[in-house]
This record gives C-alpha cells, structure tokens and sequence, in this order.
C-alpha cells in the first residue's frame, strides 16, 4: 500500500476531528499528574544553591510524562483519526458518473412525439446537477449499454446517438443488481422494476409512459397487435419475415432450414442481395473443406469437414458448436448464423435431436420483426426518481481507504493494549 | 535561576491550636527545668541558672519555685509557704521571640505550633523564677507575664492561640522598634534557621547575659521525602522550584543544610550563645529538655 500523502487525505466524517481533543485533554491530565508534589520550605535558598550546583540534573527534573498514558493518548488520537473515516482525497477518487441505461424495446416506444429514451434521458438531465451525491463526480458520463453482450461503455457527456434507435437484437432482461453501486444511475422507463430489484446504492430515473398499442407478435403474413385491450390478426403489408440461405451452405442444413423457415411461415430467399436486412441469415464461413471430424450436441451427432479454420470471431457473437481442437465451427449472432461445416452427415435415429437442437438455434437468432414488442413492454409504466447515495469512486481507492481505517482502528487498539499491559504487568509482578 | 511563579499553595500548618492538657504539661515541664537549675545553680553550669544573688524580700510562694528557697522560719509564722527573693532574680528580664513568619507555617507538624509551646513554656518558666517575661512575635504583637496569675495565664493561652504564620521575617525591624529588648537580661529566639542571620542574633543579645537560639525544622526540610521530584515553594515568595530528588541531590542538601547549621554553631560559640536545631515532630518538653537539659 502507497504511503498516504497528506495534502491527498480527506475525511468521511471530519466533524470527528473534535475528538482528537481528547488526547490533548489526556496529555494535559497526564502531565498535570506528571507534577511533583508541591512542598513549601524554608530551606528554599539551600535548594537554590543545590540546583545551581547541578544545572545538568535540574534541567531534566520535570515532567516525564508516563508512557502508558502517551500510548493511552497514541491510541485515542488513532481511534479519532479512524472515526473521521480517512480516504484519499475526493479529487483523487473521484470518477464520473456511471449511467447503465435500459435500451429494451419499451424505451423506444414513443408516447406522443418523444420515446420513453429521450423522455428519460431529459428528465435525467434536469436532475443530475441538483443531487449533492454527485458532485463529487468527475467530468463526463460513462453511459454503459448493459443490454449488450458485451456491454458497451461510451464516456461522454451524452450518450452515443445511435443509442437512440432501438437495437436491432432482443436484448436480456437487465439484472439491475448487478450494477448496484456508489455512483451509479439507471436509466429505464420502469420505476416499479426498479423499485423492485432492490438496490442500495444506486440512484434512478424512470421516464415512465402511457401504454403504447402496437404489433407483439407475427406469425407468417399475420400481425399480432394490441389494441390496448385485446389482440388482433392482421395481414402484414410488409409480409412474412425473411430467412437469407447461403448457396453454399452444406445441403442437409440447407433442408432443414427450409424445413423450420416453412414450420414458421418464414420465407426462405436463397443468396439474399442484403442478408443483413433478413430477420435471419444463414452464411457458410470462407475456406476450404479441410479434415473430417465427429460433432455433436444435445443428443445428436455427425461427421463433417471443416471449412477452413472455422468461424471468425465477431463481437456479439457467440460459439454454438465446436471442435475438440477448439475451433468454432458454428457461431450464433442476433439475426445470423454462420457455419463452418460442409458434407454434414448425421445417423437416422438422431435426426429428431438434431432438428429440435439446430431449431432452437435458428429461433434464438432470428430477429424480431420491425416494430413488433412485447405486449409486457407496450403496457404503462411508472416513472420515478431516485438520488443515489454517494458520488461514484474506484473500487480500489475504496478498499484503500477501508485499509486505513482498519490501520487506525488497530493502531488504536494496539496502543491501549500495550498501555494496559505497561499498566497491568508491573502490578502483577509486584504483587506476585 | 529558578523559574518563578505564583505559588498558589496555601501554608500547610498556618495557626497555633494549643491542646487542653498544654498548660499542665508545660506547668510539669517548668518544673523539671527549675529542678534542674537548682541542681546545677551552685555548679554554675545550667544555661538557665544565674549566679545566685543578695536576699532582698520575701514574697508567697507559686507552684514550680525551687524547694531549697522556702524559708521555713518565715512560713511556720504564717501558716503558709514564704519563699526568699534574691536580687538576681529580681533584676532578670525575659525576652522570648518569637518568629512567625509564613515560613514557620511549614509542616506538618507545624513549626509555630511547636514554637508557641515552647515559648509559652519558657515564659512561664521564667515568670516562675520571678523574670519579667515579655513574649515577642515577630508579627509585632507581644505579651507580658511575671506573676502567672490566672489571668496572666489565660492572656498567654490567648496570645499564643492568636499568631498565624505570615509574611517575612524582619529581624531588624524587630530590633529597632523594641525597646523592650534593650533591658532583657536573657533572650530567646524562636525561629527556623533560614530566617534570621546569625549576626542579627548576635546583635540583639549583645546586651543580654545570654541568649539562646532554639531552631526548629519540618521533618521533610530535615530529610526530604522519599520521592523522585519535587516542586519546592518558598513561603514567603512565590518562588518555586522543580527538582528531581535523585541521590546526588540529597546529598548536596545535606552538605548545604549541615554547614548552613554549622555557621550558627560556629556565631553562637563566638558571641556567647547557645544554638541547637530541632525537628517541629518532637514535643516540646523533649526539645526543651535537649536545650536545657531539663
């Protein structure tokens, strides 16, 4: 541990500064207690005359405070210093604020002519700068996408414009928790979830918003919407959700997707001029086919060649399938699948494994249809505000700063310790 | 030199509280001493016994008057004891100082305390001898006493109980402004040795037969307590002192105390004097009895 510089100390509780009176208070008690007995005599110019024959001996004739009361003193200064709570100075800890924002669906409906995000984001700004918490906080946002895998961290003052928009992939209900700390404010339009994830330290604001009908839902060329009370089918005019097959895409799998593109009411376009704009695209990774080896997974095997050296890693996306050697021979990403395998061959009896494993695949990466939301999220929230507790801070100046306070509380102990033990064992000896 | 400040500590033994039985004690202890110098009057060594005298008178006789001047012939006329009167005793004249300073306040037990005693008693020791005794504080105040009549005996109880130990010493001062020493045949002084010089002792007894200096020291300026420092306070300033009381320190004072008591020793043997330093815890008839031998 750093030794701590002075000028960079500050205190939690620096009103405890009144105790350290309290080893003053001690020490004067001690050295009054120090004094010798006070004698009159009329031998008084006898002992002038001794001591001015012994000026070395009279010059150290006072005045020798006890060391167990310096210790006793030692040790309530310590107690004091621990009391103030120490910690590097606030200019040396302080870090900016950290915004985790919620960017589910829900935020991007829009109430009227503003999205429950811009809603949020406003009333975030007017109430901001009127929280004494946060004005320890450095300069900047770091505004944190903790919806996306992995999350995104921006440090500006405001967050990234694109965030604006919806994200085209589902995203996984936030775990509010996790996030909970010092310095910290949820961006959502829920007070009530919120509310409900119980944190400690972290602060909030809920746009809320009126209850926005809309599609939730599509199956083939059929919408779902809410009416605000009930649901309805209704022919979409942008018809069924698209599924994009690579040509080259190894001809068993090229089946079965058709076969789970049918089973949907999707509709299968094969070299698609735009797969990304596809809710799915199945693409065959570049390369040759290489060694043959055994696969499987949840309940079925097969024996394939490589293409390559196997799928490229890609933010956002995630191995679903891999070799023995490690190479990733499928790998899943919101609205793609791609596959490194070609001349798939699979035994009979596992084909219905292999069909429900390889759909629940396609399901988990199919995006959803453009303004489709749940119905959960259409429905009303609550809007609220919440102040966090403390401006934000590192970690590890934290833990330093408990490390001091521990050093002063033990400090503290250690000198009243020994004083009793000054004190204590002469006793004892002398009465043993 | 030594850091001065206000003392603040008030005098440990600052008045004289006589006990109920003193008078009769001190009755008992003139007795002794008149015992004594009629032993020694035809040797001539007692310090209280004169050179005997020409018979001049009669007159009744009070408790404490040497047996051996009883005249029978005289007594058996009357039907009670008659005592003769010499010219010696006739002429002496008693001057007993007494010093109450704020330093004769130190103790315990309290050096005025023990002064008064002996004062008191040797006023009545002398008054027995038919002395005229006139008692002298160095406050000013004084009390006469030559018939130790009942009165005379509650006003010297009175005038005893009365001093308190205060201000400085002026032995001079004393000097000059008493005319009533000038005629004193014998004189003594009761004090502390730091408060008079032995030369203004000397200067005030000149004119006597003889004088005496009983000095009286607290036990802890005889030795100073066993402890490893301690904040002296001059009585009569507001000097104080700090010293650590280690061995070499003691010893020191015991050589300055020693030769301070050796200078009076030395003055008292020069000018005809009798000197003798007692500490304030022995009673009063035990100094007497070390000074005259009583």
């Amino acid at each position: 541990m750093a030794a701590p510089h002075l000028a960079a100390l500050g205190f939690e509780r620096p009103w405890f500064a009144l105790a350290l009176l309290l080893p003053l208070v001690l020490l004067w008690l001690a050295r009054r207690a120090a004094r010798p007995e006070a004698l009159h005599t009329s031998a008084f110019e006898l002992w002038l005359r001794v001591r001015l024959a012994r000026p070395a001996q009279a010059a150290h004739a006072r005045r020798t405070l006890p060391l167990s009361w310096v210790l006793y003193a030692l040790g309530l200064a310590a107690l004091s210093v621990g009391l103030m709570q120490p910690r590097p100075a606030r200019g040396d800890t302080a870090r900016p604020l950290r915004v985790v924002v919620d960017r589910s669906p829900s935020m991007y409906l829009a109430d009227g002519a503003r999205t429950r995000w811009a809603a949020a984001l406003a009333a975030f700004e007017a109430q901001a700068d009127a929280w004494p918490a946060l004005r320890g906080a450095a300069d900047g946002v770091l505004w944190v996408d903790a919806g996306a895998d992995p999350p995104e961290l921006v440090l500006a003052r405001w967050p990234p414009a694109d965030w604006a928009a919806a994200p085209r992939a589902p995203r996984a209900a936030l775990d509010w928790a996790r996030h909970d700390a010092a310095g910290v404010v949820f961006l959502s339009d829920d007070a009530e979830a919120l509310a409900a994830a119980a944190t400690r330290s972290a602060g909030w604001v809920a746009s809320g918003g009126a209850a926005v009908p809309g599609p939730v839902g599509r199956r083939g060329a059929l919408r779902v919407d809410w009416d605000g009370g009930a649901l309805v089918e209704r022919e979409d005019a942008q018809g069924a959700a698209r599924v994009s097959i690579d040509r080259a895409l190894d001809a068993e799998l090229a089946r079965f997707a058709r076969v789970w593109t049918a089973a949907r009411g999707l509709l299968a376009v094969e070299d698609a001029p735009a797969p990304a704009a596809c809710e799915l695209a199945l693409v065959v990774a570049p390369g040759a086919a290489g060694d043959e080896l055994e696969l499987g997974r949840e309940g079925w095997s097969a024996r394939a060649r490589v293409l390559g050296s196997g799928c490229a890693a890609a933010a956002g996306c995630e191995p679903w399938l891999r070799a023995s050697d490690g190479r990733v021979l499928v790998s899943r990403c919101p609205g793609r699948v791609e596959v490194a395998l070609d001349g798939l061959r699979t035994p009979a009896e596992e084909a219905a494994a292999f069909a429900v494993s390889w759909g629940g695949l396609f399901d988990a990466a199919l995006l959803p249809a453009p303004g489709v939301v749940t119905l959960d999220e259409r429905r009303a929230a609550r809007a609220g505000i919440r102040e966090p507790l403390a401006p934000p801070t590192d970690p590890e100046i934290e833990q330093r700063a408990a490390r001091w306070r521990a050093a002063c509380f033990l400090a503290a102990a250690a000198c009243v310790a020994a004083a009793f033990a000054l004190v204590r064992l002469p006793a004892r000896a002398a009465r043993g | 030199m030594a850091p001065a400040r206000e003392a603040g500590l008030e005098l440990a033994c600052p008045a004289v509280r006589l006990a109920a039985d003193w008078l009769a004690r001190a009755e008992a202890c003139v007795l002794r001493l008149a015992a004594t110098s009629a032993r020694r009057e035809g040797g001539g060594s007692s310090s209280l016994s004169g050179a005997g005298g020409e018979f001049i008178g009669h007159r009744p006789y009070r408790r404490g008057d040497d047996p051996r001047l009883v005249d029978w012939s005289v007594t058996a006329r009357l039907g009670q004891p008659w005592v003769r009167v010499l010219r010696r005793e006739a002429r002496e004249r008693w001057a007993v100082l007494l010093d109450t300073s704020a330093s004769m306040g130190v103790g315990p037990p309290g050096k005025l305390q023990r002064a008064a005693e002996l004062a008191g008693t040797l006023a009545l020791f002398g008054a027995s001898r038919g002395a005229e005794v006139a008692l002298l504080a160095s406050d000013g105040s004084e009390f006469r006493m030559a018939r130790r009549t009942a009165r005379e005996l509650r006003g010297l109880r009175a005038f005893l109980e009365a001093r308190r130990a205060a201000g400085r010493t002026q032995a001079l001062d004393l000097v000059a402004r008493r005319p009533a020493l000038r005629p004193a045949t014998r004189l003594f002084l009761i004090s502390d040795p730091f408060a008079w010089k032995p030369r203004e002792l000397a200067a005030l007894g000149a004119r006597a037969r003889a004088w005496h200096a009983l000095q009286l020291l607290a036990p802890h300026e005889l030795v100073p307590p066993a402890a490893p420092a301690l904040d002296w306070r001059d009585p009569e300033s507001p000097r104080a002192l700090e010293l650590e009381l280690d061995g070499a320190t003691r010893a020191a004072y015991a050589r300055e105390l020693a030769a301070e008591l050796a200078r009076w020793s030395a003055h008292a043997r020069r000018h005809g004097g009798r000197h003798g330093v007692w500490s304030s815890a022995l009673p009063f008839e035990a100094i007497l009895r070390d000074a005259f031998g009583a």
